[in-house]
């Protein structure tokens, strides 16, 4: 038994010396008003427990009364240390600080008046009950309000931070037990097993301050899964937004879920509000304009009464968090510094694709505003040609003796500039519709589009030969279809340099390219000139305005129709005469019956 | 086919704001031969329904049996003047040709949404005009058959 007592004597001690070294480092690391008060309360205890130590048993010379007397002094003073700890949390009301501050210095006061200090199990006079039931009224009533006043507080905490406040109630709670059970006890009892009891609350309320006040890193990731989960969806919710406002909705709510905070507001550079939550936008508008400016992104600042602010790259988080939060919940806020590194990169990524988008849509609206130009002039350019060619017909008519033969060929050569002209116009007019123009989509039969414009060729060019292989249909609008192939088959013959051209349609799969060639063994098109013949306007023969030759346009059309669909032109290089290969996306090409 | 009205003059306004194109057209539609046609010419749409109302300087017309209205004319467009005549029970009965320089599919189908009875563009190249006047006056006026105008 008396081992056992000695053990956990031993154990009281060393724990509380321990606690107040661990109090009194934290308080030179973090200089805090809390850190102090919360230093000199274990420091008090810590005191007490080494006093008893080094006392002998039953001595009464006069050192060491004056020692037993410091002792209780120290003692009376731990309940005020704490009642201070838990008032550096908030504004409150400096009358009963004083109050406290009052009774204590009387208690101790009263400490030292005392004739002398009755030893264990020595009959106690009627003074010194007087002054132990003072002494256990006062340590009792202010620590169980100090106890109270942190389990309250920790109310909406973090589980961590919550956990550790209930543990430093609890123990200042134990620590009252133990001095009840010892300051009430008879002397007349068996003082052993109610030594070996007050000996071992003492050790629990070491043990209890210990967890609450240095919880080991065990505990404390156990207990702080909950805010760690939130982490995880946190960062996983980030890493799928796209728009700023997105960001502030994932951000917001995980972050004071985290920290147990009354509310956030993220702000801009400006520390403008962009999105708040649990505050109105006035008070968000206030927490913002509280913060301090130009901190470095990523550091946590924090304010007073509670505000924290995380200055980020792409702005500012202010949370409203209880002011216990930075002193109980260090790595809560860690986890906080975490999301708003993630909300940054989101951030970031949100401005990029914002700035993606609006690029795309000013070159979409450019690209349709030209459209829309060139129709509107093309369509302004057709309505004087109308009165041109019809005055020169009325010209002829009217006037054809006059004007002779030369006068007629003239007239004939400006009629044909004229319709050579209506041509172009009409041309640049179908090239802005196939862009502005939404178009409906339906099986073409290609092989019976590609005869049925042979057929249409066959009476102007009767020594062509028109030669066409299997050929699939293909999904798109059947009259840009038609556009496209009438253009090409019809090149093929006109450009040809000779009657006898010979055209040729097949197709071909080619590591999973589908492509049609149309092919011709005309003169063909010189190498230099293959990217050109696409463009508007580019035509090889030079500037004949003479109609039948084309307007060189067609080209263009059928390079915007295929692009359209989704697919390429571009020439081949035959050996002979010219190679269009017009290469198709395989989900418009329907095969079949035709492969 | 023939019109029961081929004694009669057959009345035609035209609405067009362009002097070429309306000189053009009434030439053209002059030259057509085996009936006798009296061409009319406004040169807005607001004039053309005043023309239709019998409205001001227009209040001792008659009114005509056809219609060749353009789209795009000052003060009151093509679709406006179209719009009104189809709307009022008592004009819809007289058709309306719009004919114009546009060839843009979505004018086409206003022109028939609104109740246009035929949506023509106006034709290019040597002789185009006056050949496409004529086979306009040929189908309208010879081969199909117009109601008597309102009074």
């Amino acid at each position: 038994m008396r081992t056992a007592s000695e053990a956990l004597r031993v154990l009281t001690n060393v724990a509380y010396v321990t606690l107040a070294l661990l109090a009194f480092v934290q308080w030179v690391r973090r200089r805090s008003e809390q850190a102090a008060w919360i230093a000199a309360s274990f420091a008090s205890l810590a005191f007490v427990v080494s006093v008893s130590w080094i006392l002998p048993q039953g001595s009464t010379s006069g050192p060491e009364q004056f020692l037993r007397k410091l002792q209780i002094a120290v003692l009376t003073l731990f309940p005020y240390l704490l009642y201070r700890f838990t008032s550096a949390f908030g504004s409150f009301s400096r009358v009963w600080e004083r109050l406290v501050l009052a009774l204590a210095g009387g208690l101790a006061t009263w400490t030292f008046l005392l004739p002398w200090i009755p030893a264990q199990g020595e009959e106690r006079p009627s003074w010194y009950v007087a002054f132990v039931s003072a002494f256990l009224t006062f340590w009792v009533t202010v620590s169980v309000l100090s106890a109270v006043r942190l389990i309250r507080a920790g109310r909406g905490q973090p589980t961590v931070a919550r956990r550790r406040m209930r543990l430093l109630a609890f123990g200042a709670i134990l620590v009252s037990l133990v001095l009840l059970i010892s300051g009430a006890a008879s002397p007349s009892l068996d003082p052993t097993p109610l030594r070996l009891l007050i000996q071992a609350a003492s050790v629990a309320s070491a043990v209890v301050f210990y967890l609450g006040f240095a919880m080991p890193r065990v505990l404390r990731s156990m207990w702080r899964r909950p805010e760690e989960a939130r982490f995880r969806s946190a960062t996983l919710e980030l890493m799928g937004v796209t728009t700023a406002e997105e960001v502030a909705e994932a951000l917001l709510p995980h972050v004071v879920g985290i920290v147990g905070a009354r509310g956030a507001v993220l702000g801009d550079h400006d520390h403008e509000p962009l999105a708040v939550i649990g505050l109105s936008r006035e008070e968000g508008h206030a927490l913002l304009a509280a913060v301090r400016r130009s901190s470095e992104p990523g550091a946590l600042v924090e304010g007073d009464s509670g505000v924290l602010s995380l200055a980020m790259r792409s702005g500012v988080l202010a949370i409203q968090a209880s002011p216990y939060t930075p002193f109980f919940g260090q790595e809560e806020l860690e986890l906080v510094q975490g999301i708003g590194a993630f909300s940054d990169v989101a951030l970031e990524r949100a401005q990029l694709f914002v700035a993606e988008r609006r690029a795309r849509e000013e070159v979409q609206q450019a690209s349709a505003e030209l459209e829309n130009f060139v129709y509107s002039v093309s369509h302004d350019l057709k309505s004087p040609l109308i009165s041109v060619l019809g005055y020169l017909d009325l010209l002829r008519m009217e006037h054809r003796e006059a004007l002779g033969e030369r006068g007629t060929h003239y007239l004939d050569r400006i009629a044909a500039s004229a319709v050579y002209m209506n041509r172009l116009i009409l041309d640049l007019l179908e090239l802005s519709r196939i862009g502005r123009v939404q178009t409906d989509v339906e099986e073409v039969d290609l092989g019976q589009l590609v005869s049925e414009v042979f057929d249409e060729l066959r009476p102007a060019h009767r020594e062509a030969r028109f030669e066409a292989g299997d050929l699939p249909a293909l999904r798109m609008n059947p009259l840009r279809a038609r556009q496209l192939f009438t253009n090409l088959i019809g090149n093929a013959v006109i450009h040809a340099g000779r009657p006898d051209v010979s055209v040729r349609v097949w197709h071909e799969i080619a590591e999973e390219r589908f492509a049609v060639v149309v092919a011709d063994d005309g003169q063909g098109i010189p190498p230099a000139y293959h990217e050109k013949v696409f463009g508007v306007f580019e035509r090889l023969e030079g500037t004949t305005s003479d109609a039948s030759s084309g307007t060189g346009i067609g080209l263009a059309v059928c390079k915007k129709i295929v692009e359209q669909v989704g697919g390429s032109i571009e020439l081949g290089f035959p050996e002979r005469g010219t190679h269009v290969v017009v290469t198709l996306p395989a989900d418009i090409v329907r095969t079949g019956a035709a492969v | 086919m023939t019109s029961p009205m081929l004694n009669e003059a057959i009345r035609i306004l035209v609405a067009e704001d362009n002097e070429d194109h309306l000189f053009l057209t009434v030439r053209a539609l002059n030259d057509v031969e085996g009936v006798h046609l009296e061409v009319d010419a406004v040169k807005d749409g607001e004039e053309a329904l005043d023309y239709i109302h019998r409205r001001g300087r227009f209040a001792d017309r008659e009114r005509p049996h056809l219609i060749l209205l353009d789209i795009k004319m000052p003060r009151i467009g093509g679709f406006e003047v179209l719009m009104q005549l189809k709307s009022d029970p008592e004009l819809r009965s007289i058709p309306v040709v719009v004919l114009t320089s546009s060839e843009n599919q979505e004018d086409v189908e206003t022109t028939y949404r609104l109740g246009g009875n035929s949506f023509v563009s106006k034709p290019a190249g040597m002789a185009g005009m006056r050949e496409g006047i004529r086979g306009l006056a040929d189908y309208w006026v010879q081969l199909a058959q117009l109601p008597e105008p309102p009074r």
